[in-house]
């Protein structure tokens, strides 16, 4: 399973379906995602991936694909990675 | 001078409290209650600071969950006041403690701080209620 699936299915965990998470679709306007609700998606990344995702971070995610895009990153730079 | 001209006359006099910045929010408390038993620790660590997890301490979970909704609802609407010198503040900037009084007073530190400097901001007043399963939190800026 890739990146882009794991996401997906932590997504799914938080309560979405995954056919309204393409890639473009808006965090806030398109999936009503409001600024806690971020938080514990953030977390979930975090505890699935085993990766610390900064708090800074936060504020770039607009559209679904940054957290898609984040998580990559943070896997391939490895350093970043907890555990 | 009438009774109220003179009471205007006294609320306008030597110095002014000019409203420079408003701000409000509203919170589920079982949502966020909801939220804290999925992720529990880091969720908590990410929102609040030590002191307010302190504040939140005792009591039953909803009790625990209600205090933490209310300063969810008070960060936000501070951040609210900030407009946009508050973009990139993030959760842990600001800090909502508790007077001897009671009241809930924002502590403000990091991008929050300078933000409300930023804004020409003097002073910030807070008031938080819970009702109904929400909590709501109302911030003014001077």
């Amino acid at each position: 399973m890739d990146v882009r699936e794991q996401v997906v299915d932590v997504m799914r965990g938080v309560g979405f379906d995954a056919a309204e998470l393409a890639d473009d679709r808006r965090l806030a306007e398109d999936l009503d995602i409001d600024s806690t609700e971020l938080v514990e998606i953030v977390v979930a990344l975090e505890q699935h991936f085993g990766i610390g995702i900064d708090a800074e971070a936060e504020g770039g995610f607009t559209v679904f694909g940054d957290l898609v895009e984040c998580v990559g990153r943070l896997l391939s730079a490895g350093s970043t990675v907890r555990g | 001078m009438s009774a109220a001209e003179a009471l205007i006359a006294q609320v306008t006099g030597d110095s002014p409290a000019t409203v420079r910045g408003i701000g409000i929010d509203v919170v589920d408390v079982e949502r966020l209650r909801a939220m804290l038993e999925r992720r529990g620790q880091p969720l908590c660590d990410r929102l609040f600071t030590p002191a307010e997890q302190a504040l939140c301490e005792g009591g039953s979970p909803r009790h625990r969950a209600c205090r933490m909704a209310g300063r969810i609802a008070a960060k936000e609407a501070v951040r609210k006041t900030l407009g946009g010198y508050g973009q990139g503040c993030g959760w842990l900037d600001i800090d909502v403690g508790r007077a001897d009084s009671g009241q809930p007073v924002p502590r403000l530190s990091g991008r929050a701080e300078q933000a409300f400097r930023l804004a020409s901001f003097t002073g910030l007043h807070l008031s938080i209620t819970h009702e109904a399963g929400v909590a709501v939190a109302i911030a003014v800026a001077v």
